[in-house]
């Protein structure tokens, strides 16, 4: 098992997990639903092709918000 | 030399009337030049849409047109500056049209009650001969300031088509998100939909609710980030910006293209100045 943070909350997953598998794990507790969020990677900004071939290491920080669409 | 498509030097009034914008080095009388030749189309005449309309007015931009279908409610007087009581049951573009007009002689302003379509897009830059000669002169800007998904990557869609900078901006609660998008300037970092995809129905202002001082945060930021991509003084181009209106924070987070995006699969894989002065280094390579 390794460590990592989601929005600053320590979260443990096995170890290669990808982003997509921890993002999973992730939204219920946010209530948030994968559709409408986006995923920060240390910083840079995944995009949804590319959540399943990102792996997370111990300590990455992650963080999912949701898209803003009011004007 | 100027730029293609600009015209004479400023008059006096004009010298007058932009000296505090043209005593900024990073403007000076050559930039506010610029901006009085720039066209700027505001999509969507809300919250966003009428503080960042009055602000780009206000310091001289050339053309805009103003594009919305709706017509102002009593709901929107709080934070959609331009209208008041007598402006309930109008059309929003024609209200914020007249409003604007009177701001300043040297904005022309063009108001069309339509929503955004991709066909009328279309319509709009191919009869207009003024607009297509400032698309071909670089002269062209789209800003986002809708309140829903939907049109969101349709103007997305169509932006990225055209290679034309889209500035997007949305707010909602206490949060607002700014993003620039430009295919040839920095294709690297990708479009809105790289970002969002197109499943993604997020709430808006009606279902969260909104504070004025929120959406006009988000606006100034919006007409801000616009006058830097005219002057090209833009260092945040790779950037999505995220606002917490609570917090009164501001994050930045890297973009990256989506390699499967539909929309912006068409761009370049590098900036033209990526690849001018990839050219510029591979004879010296060489000599090596």
């Amino acid at each position: 098992m390794i460590t990592l943070y989601v929005n600053d909350l320590p979260v443990h997953v096995n170890k290669n997990s990808n982003l997509q598998q921890v993002l999973a794990l992730s939204i219920q507790s946010l209530n948030l639903q994968l559709d409408n969020i986006a995923a920060v990677h240390n910083q840079h900004l995944v995009p949804k092709s590319q959540w399943a071939i990102s792996v997370c290491n111990e300590n990455d920080q992650i963080e999912i918000f949701s898209a803003v669409a009011g004007g | 030399m100027a730029d293609k498509g600009m015209t004479e030097t400023l008059n006096d009034n004009q010298f007058m009337q932009y000296y505090r914008q043209i005593l900024l080095s990073q403007v000076s009388e050559y930039g506010q030049q610029k901006l009085l030749n720039q066209h700027v189309i505001v999509v969507g005449v809300g919250g966003l849409g009428c503080h960042v309309t009055q602000q780009l007015t206000a310091a001289g931009i050339g053309h805009i047109y103003l594009l919305d279908d709706d017509l102002v409610e009593l709901s929107n007087l709080p934070r959609q500056i331009l209208f008041d009581v007598t402006s309930i049951g109008k059309p929003k573009a024609i209200c914020a049209a007249e409003k604007v007009i009177a701001m300043n002689s040297d904005t022309q302003v063009r108001y069309f009650c339509k929503k955004f379509t991709y066909s009328f897009a279309e319509e709009l830059l191919h009869t207009n001969a003024e607009l297509q000669q400032a698309h071909q002169n670089g002269q062209l800007i789209l800003l986002d300031c809708t309140d829903n998904m939907p049109t969101r990557q349709l103007i997305n869609a169509w932006c990225a088509t055209h290679f034309i900078p889209l500035i997007s901006a949305s707010v909602a609660a206490f949060s607002g998100q700014l993003l620039v998008i430009d295919g040839q300037v920095a294709p690297q970092s990708g479009c809105y939909h790289c970002l969002f995809g197109s499943n993604a129905n997020p709430q808006g202002c009606a279902n969260l609710g909104v504070l004025g001082p929120t959406v006009a945060t988000m606006a100034s930021m919006q007409a801000l980030t616009t006058i830097k991509h005219i002057l090209r003084l833009d260092t945040e181009l790779k950037y999505l910006h995220i606002f917490d209106g609570l917090q009164l924070s501001w994050r930045q987070f890297v973009r990256h293209r989506d390699p499967k995006c539909k929309s912006c699969g068409h761009w370049p894989s590098q900036s033209e100045n990526q690849l001018s002065s990839a050219h510029q280094i591979s004879p010296k390579k060489v000599n090596l």
